[in-house]
């Protein structure tokens, strides 16, 4: 086999050389070379924690009247609370927050200066920490008394068409919004939907928010119901799965059925809109799960087939100080003969060391680095022929889900001070799915790539911040860098 | 190997006593023992089906089959309608001895009543009469039950009816384990522990009741309290009798008795009590009787224990016997098979194909595979005498499969153990989760420890600790560095595995911090006494 292609690429070279010399009366000979590319190694992936729109989420909330926390965090600004949650789970480096706005204080009259103030300096909190929201605005937080605390159909409206121009100003800072607002939570359980409006609810939502923020909803049959399919809103409408323990459950998303059209519509769509999860709190196992933990294989494998880009640490993982199950799973060692006999996706250097031995990885490490997208760049070549270069470069998604919340992917050449020489959009990328390559041809004029210093790859959610590839390869500025000439 | 030995010498003490036997014609008095072995062998794995059976909550059909796993945690959820049963179909007729039952609230979801049926050749079923399971755990469990039958059956398919189940929580039922118990088909029982309570030995040894070549009197003095003899197996074993040998049997020997097993930390008589004991001897003669003694219902247990009631006591406050014990047949695993069915499982559930360091090469893993897998089929039906040469073969196939391994570059050695020919010392930082090894501590009592030479001086701040099972996973560890010379503690605390860690997809592990970075190439690691297993050792 390796003769063989060994003589097809001789033969391959031949060819170029001849329609080289054949296209070109000075006959210039033509280069081609491979870019030597190096996936990320075990002991390295940390780095790509600090990638935006994906991963392991930390939980917070915020009684926009008071400016406190809630619950066991009443006692605390809840600013405090993210301080502390931020601290608490630092090792696990999370660049997203669910964060809970709760209206309560106004369910029966508009938002004032004070609300909008205590929203606006939390984001600024939440920008210190360099944390994105996953956004949830809701009104009943004592789910012993929901009533107590619900608004009206006509004041959740009222609210959001005020809310308008917060959530575009502050369109940067949100990852996804949650539909929320409906019942204990935000969770949409059955009473409160019969109480609500929520058609009018969800597309009074869509319609005041920016097209390009993607809404979450808690099960499938409110999209199936509530939002055409003929409209764009559509596209942009993906879901947060809040009862997550392993095996399915009939308050899944999309049921417990995989072979139902909800469950399976909802492994299509996932491919293209975000989709967030949380398992139950640990403190639930008893009453909800039989008292056991919640399997990690079983959370792997539902968290890869709808294809989620987050998931809370919040949840059955460290409560009070108690371990839960994703302790758990950080004692539960996997290779990769398990995840292909699993069917899950990896990167094959995840478990390697960088001199190439194997290593061993754990479920936690598995589920905390594959949510959302895991992007690397698995061959470059550069080719010249007459002064031009032209580079095929290949990008694979080795993560759950394709990189949906992308705003900008695209190879660049930098001259020696970072700035754009020249560049080739990657118009496909957020849409490259798990396991799946997507190879770009791109020529550069001579003038061009005699200006340029580095061949990079630039790619960035909505607020520009430049995210890195799972190659070991130089990461600076937002850019990583292929080659260096 | 200090117990190989001692079987060694065992056989050969009954192969004199065999001799003896037939040359002076004296009775050699030993237990009858037949034993039995539930393997995950290939035709001993039945395949599992179901009629009348809906899976839910993420059981489907293709999940039947973790009912019938006798290491299986993950719950089984169904539904049932009337008439369901699950079907059990095996490569070839076996002989069942029971049921077991594992459940996970039971109590709230267990099944709670069931019929067990085996296939007639003539294609018809026998049904049991329904049996009702009685659980006691009222909180999770998981809690497993061993239901005897009333007599061994030999079928090839079998069917457990499922009448009703407890439905606290809805009519869903859930399941860990629910499977026939398979009666293995040769090789002798492990003589069981014997212990006294409230009687006070005074002729003969406490082991004689089970096994008294020399036919000598064991007297035991009765006390006020109850009065019992505990008998330990290692392993399960189904009773449906008991042996025993009286000498002046109406003068001095025991005339009503209990017999109680313990499930699940609990002493349960079964319905086996205050049996009489029928002597056929008058009183006053001095004549040996043996008597087979049946129980009303038969157990399946590893510790049985049997309470005396009452006694003739012509000669006074002193029972005398010549043999008093369980007539057993063993089930469940011997510990051969298990050993070559862990080394097999681990390989083929986590085995590394390629050419880095500690990997398989392919060929030979398939190879292994495949011949591994028939020799583990040979086992199940193997004899005594052809037991230890399938287990050879089994060993040789090992030796192949890690010769194609590229040794990692550290070196390691063993002090003061006995590793099992099944498991190489390399296979202990190989960075193969699919490979362990299995040491048991040598009789002298020294430290075992293990010695990692490291190729070059490094910087090492702790180590990962891999195990395959949590019953021999080291619960204590005292780790040194050779620094300049002398051994440098670096770690000396005990370690705690959660059950919750261990299950089929995944290895369990920690990490063991040390208690400062050192620069050194050479690590010794001190482990409990006894058995261990563990999967890899890496350094950080």
């Amino acid at each position: 086999m390796r003769k063989t292609i060994k003589l097809v690429s001789l033969i391959g070279l031949l060819l170029i050389g001849i329609a080289g010399f054949r296209g070109s009366s000075n006959a210039q000979a033509a280069t081609s070379k491979d870019i030597a590319v190096k996936a990320l190694t075990a002991g390295e992936d940390h780095q790509l924690l600090n990638n935006q729109d994906r991963g392991l989420r930390l939980e917070v909330n915020l009684d926009v009247h008071s400016g406190m926390g809630l619950w066991g965090n009443a006692n605390k600004t809840g600013i405090d609370q993210l301080s502390q949650a931020v601290s608490n789970f630092s090792t696990d480096q999370p660049k997203l927050a669910q964060v809970y706005f709760y209206l309560t204080a106004y369910k029966d009259k508009p938002l004032d200066e004070k609300a909008f103030s205590e929203m606006n300096d939390y984001f600024q909190a939440l920008a210190q920490h360099h944390i994105k929201a996953v956004l949830r605005f809701a009104y009943i937080w004592d789910d012993a008394n929901p009533k107590a605390q619900e608004p009206t159909t006509t004041t959740v409206l009222q609210h959001l068409h005020q809310l308008e121009p917060w959530i575009k100003a502050h369109r940067d800072q949100i990852s996804v919004l949650q539909a929320g607002l409906i019942g204990s939570w935000g969770e949409w359980d059955g009473g409160a939907r019969r109480r609500m409006d929520e058609k009018s609810i969800l597309r009074t939502l869509l319609a005041v928010t920016p097209k390009d923020l993607p809404i979450q909803v808690r099960y499938y049959n409110i999209k199936a119901n509530d939002v055409a399919r003929s409209s764009a809103d559509w596209n942009r409408v993906g879901f947060h799965d809040d009862y997550l323990i392993g095996n399915l459950h009939e308050w899944n998303t999309a049921g417990n059925d995989p072979n139902s059209a909800a469950w399976k519509a909802m492994a299509t769509e996932s491919k293209t809109v975000p989709v967030d999860g949380e398992m139950i709190w640990g403190v639930a196992n008893a009453s909800d799960h039989g008292g056991k933990l919640i399997s990690a294989k079983l959370s792997a494998q539902r968290l890869a087939q709808h294809h989620f880009t987050s998931l809370s640490l919040a949840h059955n993982y460290k409560e009070d100080g108690q371990p839960y199950s994703m302790m758990s799973w950080q004692h539960q060692y996997i290779n990769r003969a398990i995840l292909d006999r699993l069917g899950l996706p990896y990167q094959p250097s995840w478990f390697k060391k960088s001199d190439g031995e194997n290593v061993n990885r754990t479920w936690f490490d598995y589920i905390r680095d594959y949510l959302g997208y895991r992007v690397a760049l698995t061959k470059a070549n550069e080719a010249t022929v007459n002064g031009q270069t032209t580079y095929q470069l290949t990008l694979k998604n080795y993560g759950f889900a394709a990189p949906m919340l992308t705003a900008q992917a695209k190879f660049v050449l930098l001259d020696k001070d970072k700035k754009i020489v020249a560049e080739k959009s990657v118009d496909n990328f957020k849409d490259l799915q798990t396991g799946s390559e997507e190879t770009t041809n791109w020529s550069v004029t001579e003038t061009n790539q005699t200006k340029a210093k580095y061949l990079a790859f630039f790619f960035a959610g909505y607020d520009g911040t430049g995210n890195r590839l799972a190659n070991d390869m130089t990461f600076s500025e937002g850019y990583n860098i292929i080659s260096t000439f | 190997m200090k117990i190989k030995t001692e079987m060694q010498l065992l056989g050969l003490f009954v192969i004199i006593l065999s001799g003896c036997y037939l040359v002076v014609s004296s009775r050699s008095i030993v237990v009858n023992a037949t034993a039995s072995e539930l393997a995950p062998s290939s035709n001993l794995t039945p395949k599992v089906s179901a009629s009348g059976v809906t899976g839910v909550e993420g059981t489907s059909d293709s999940n039947w089959s973790l009912l019938a796993n006798t290491s299986n945690t993950q719950d089984v959820n169904f539904r049932k309608s009337d008439n369901a049963y699950f079907q059990y179909d095996y490569e070839e007729p076996v002989a069942v001895a029971g049921i077991r039952l594992t459940g996970w609230w039971p109590n709230g979801q267990g099944i709670s009543n069931l019929t067990f049926a085996s296939k007639n050749a003539d294609g018809t079923w026998h049904k049991s009469d329904p049996i009702a399971i009685a659980w006691t755990s009222q909180g999770a469990g998981p809690e497993t039950l061993q239901i005897a039958l009333k007599t061994i059956v030999k079928a090839q398919s079998y069917r457990i009816y499922i009448n009703s189940a407890n439905h606290t929580w809805g009519d869903k039922i859930t399941m860990h384990q629910l499977q026939p118990i398979v009666k293995q088909s040769q090789s002798a029982v492990t003589a069981p522990e014997v212990t006294f309570d409230g009687l006070a030995i005074t002729a003969g040894t406490a082991d004689n009741l089970v096994n008294n070549p020399t036919h000598h009197d064991i007297d035991f003095v009765p006390s006020n309290r109850q009065n019992s003899i505990s008998y330990h197996y290692a392993s399960s074993v189904y009773v449906d009798s008991l042996n025993l040998i009286g000498w002046f049997p109406k003068d001095q020997g025991v005339k009503t008795l209990t017999v109680q097993y313990e499930e699940n930390g609990t002493w349960k008589d079964a319905g086996n009590a205050n049996i009489q004991v029928p002597w056929k001897t008058p009183a006053g003669q001095a004549k040996e009787e043996p008597l087979s003694l049946a129980l009303r219902n038969p157990i399946i247990a590893s510790n049985f224990r049997i309470v005396i009631n009452d006694y003739f006591a012509s000669f006074g406050k002193k029972i005398s016997m010549r043999l008093l014990a369980p007539n057993p047949i063993r089930v469940g695993l011997d510990m051969p098979a298990a050993d070559i069915n862990s080394v097999y499982s681990a390989i083929k559930n986590f085995g590394l194909i390629g050419t880095a360091a500690g990997e398989f090469q392919a060929q030979a893993a398939a190879d292994f595979m495949a011949n591994s897998q028939a020799i583990i089929g040979k086992l199940s039906a193997a004899t005594d005498d052809q037991q230890p040469a399938l287990k050879k073969q089994f060993t040789d196939e090992v030796v192949k499969l890690a010769a194609t391994q590229q040794d990692h570059e550290s070196e390691l050695s063993l002090q003061n153990a006995d590793l099992s020919e099944l498991t190489p010392l390399k296979w202990l930082s190989d960075q193969q989760l699919g490979t362990f090894i299995d040491l048991t501590s040598s009789p002298s009592g020294a430290t075992v420890s293990v010695i990692l030479r490291l190729k070059n001086n490094q910087a090492v701040s702790g180590l990962t600790l891999n195990v395959p099972d949590q019953k021999y996973a080291p619960n204590q560890l005292r780790i040194f560095a050779n620094v300049n010379g002398s051994w440098q503690s670096i770690y000396d605390d005990s370690l705690t595995w959660s059950a919750d860690w261990f299950d089929d997809d995944s290895v369990a592990g920690q990490n063991v911090p040390f208690s400062s970075t050192v620069n050194t190439n050479e690590l010794r690691i001190d482990l409990p006494e006894g058995r261990s297993k563990i999967s890899e050792l890496a350094i950080q």
